[in-house]
């Protein structure tokens, strides 16, 4: 079995992958867009002969709709293309040089493969993955706390419940990474252990603090951490 | 313009929309009518001068309230008659939403000012006093913040304001008056608002306070705020005051914040937070203790309202 790459590398890999993956999808709707808004403008459409404005909207919104899309692709490519553009340079450079920080993941997850939609908590470091990297610094933690999404078809049908670990630094960003029910609640108890000032767990009062008395939260937290 | 452009885009597009419905017959009315309704939104709420207080017009706003939803309701009925049956019902949505609109800009067009309504009611006022950060607060249904990955979580949000719900119960006191924002370009919904300039709003707030049968006191951290706290612990009988503050079960910090701050200031000591469970402001006893209330429903002020009405004019008026 072949060595692990560095732990960035791999990170910085998937990210592009993903990137590539969803520029195709994006690309494929965008070029979909153009012969249907032409279809609409033109006026082919045999249903819309009794209120033809309709038609002329839904074609000039197809044709912008894709331009739009065409507009935000190349923008994406190239803020992505720019040095220090990845995504993973970009999770990371709130907390300082990326290049410097991501040697410390490596050094975290040392010999560690990377494996999409599984969390990885090192000794600084909190890393997801599933396309877009997700990395947060353990010691920024202020609050975490396992979210129930109910998901409906077309918002009416139930069809399950997905579960997401949330985790809130003190700068105010916030992350959400899908896991199985009982992957996020141990994800939880091991982030609370190794960050046991976090506050763990989602109540109305934490909720409420955060959004509206955050800086008051932010001073409990750091009082939890300084008592060790 | 860019500005106006950057600021209003999305109006501008709806504004575009609805002129492209007025070029076609079968919804030329409600086209016209969904214009104009965009068209009188941007003059109502166009940047006011601070100095002129928000935008007022008695008769007009009176108007506006029973000739918009009027004229909305023929134009439904016009669309519905005309157009394919799907289209008229859409259009009709937008229509009533407009009439909705019109019929709340009249009203807020049509609000009384401070010095009106204390005219027209000669009983001593009820004085609120707030920071105006407080009263823009939204209550949010999930945590608020950028965040990375995930599903989104659909947020609701509302006003966390209980301003209208205190104006209803604390009329039966007398005529509820605040200080306005200025350069509101239409006055707000509660208590009635008098707009003064910086240098002006102490002096009345100085001249108000010692003649109002009851101060309704929001304790904040703001330079503003905490100068008005100074006033009410000098000028007002403990009595007659309200202080609302942050409900311990939901915001437990800043009501421990605001519990400091009033055990400094009134000497007065309101219940832990863990004691006190859920409340949303206090008022005083005979002896000095507080008592817990709630703000909403209306009714839930009826203890406070029945215990200043029984202690008859304030000491300011004669």
């Amino acid at each position: 079995m072949s060595e692990a790459k560095p732990f960035s590398a791999q990170l910085r890999r998937r990210a592009l992958l993903a990137d590539i993956k969803g520029n195709i999808v994006m690309a494929l709707i965008s070029l979909g867009l153009v012969p249907w808004g032409l279809y609409f403008l033109l006026g082919k459409c045999e249903d819309c002969t009794g209120w033809n404005v309709g038609g002329v909207i839904i074609g000039l919104g197809m044709e912008a709709g894709s331009a739009a899309l065409a507009w935000y692709m190349v923008r994406g490519i190239r803020e992505r293309a720019a040095p220090g553009g990845d995504a993973l340079s970009e999770q990371l450079r709130p907390y300082g040089d990326p290049r410097a920080l991501a040697g410390e993941l490596d050094a975290d997850f040392v010999g560690q493969r990377l494996r999409p939609k599984r969390l990885f908590l090192g000794k600084r470091w909190l890393v997801y993955c599933s396309g877009e990297p997700v990395v947060r610094r353990v010691d920024d933690l202020v609050w975490a706390y396992v979210e129930a999404i109910k998901v409906r078809l077309n918002g009416v049908i139930p069809l399950g419940t997905n579960y997401q670990l949330a985790v809130w630094e003190r700068s105010g960003r916030g992350a959400a990474m899908g896991l199985k029910k009982e992957e996020a609640e141990g994800a939880l108890a091991a982030l609370g252990e190794a960050a046991p000032w976090m506050l763990s767990g989602f109540t109305e009062a934490v909720k409420e603090s955060w959004n509206s008395d955050r800086e008051d939260l932010l001073a409990f937290v750091e009082g939890r951490r300084k008592k060790g | 313009m860019t500005g106006f452009v950057k600021e209003n885009w999305s109006n501008l597009l709806l504004l575009a929309f609805f002129v492209l419905l007025a070029t076609q017959p079968v919804t030329r009315w409600a086209g016209l009518y969904l214009g104009a309704c965009v068209c009188l939104g941007f003059l109502l709420y166009r940047k006011q001068d601070p100095a002129r207080g928000p935008r007022r017009w008695r008769a007009g706003g009176r108007l506006l309230q029973v000739v918009g939803p009027a004229l909305g309701l023929l134009v439904i009925a016009q669309v519905l008659w005309d157009a394919p049956f799907n289209v008229g019902l859409a259009i009709s949505v937008f229509v009533g939403l407009g009439a909705l609109g019109l019929h709340h800009w009249g009203g807020l067009l049509s609000l009384p000012d401070a010095h009106e309504v204390m005219k027209r009611d000669p009983r001593p006022p009820v004085v609120f006093l707030r920071s105006f950060k407080e009263e823009e607060r939204q209550v949010h249904s999930t945590p608020v913040g950028e965040r990375d990955g995930g599903e989104a979580v659909t947020d609701h949000s509302f006003p966390a304001s209980r301003e209208q719900e205190m104006a209803q119960a604390l009329d039966r006191i007398g005529p509820f008056v605040a200080i306005g924002r200025p350069g509101e370009p239409l006055a707000t919904l509660g208590a009635a608002r008098v707009y003064l300039g910086d240098g002006d709003w102490k002096a009345f707030v100085e001249a108000m306070v010692p003649c109002s049968a009851a101060i309704v006191l929001q304790p904040e951290f703001t330079p503003g705020t905490l100068w008005e706290v100074g006033l009410v612990v000098k000028a007002v009988d403990l009595r007659r005051l309200l202080l609302v503050v942050p409900d311990p079960a939901v915001r437990p910090f800043r009501y421990a914040r605001v519990r400091g701050l009033v055990s400094e200031t009134f000497g007065v000591s309101l219940p832990e937070a863990d004691a006190c469970g859920s409340c949303e402001a206090f008022y005083f006893d005979r002896g000095r203790r507080p008592v817990a209330l709630r703000l909403s429903p209306p009714s839930a002020l009826d203890p406070f309202v029945a215990h200043v009405n029984g202690l008859g004019p304030p000491r300011g008026v004669s």
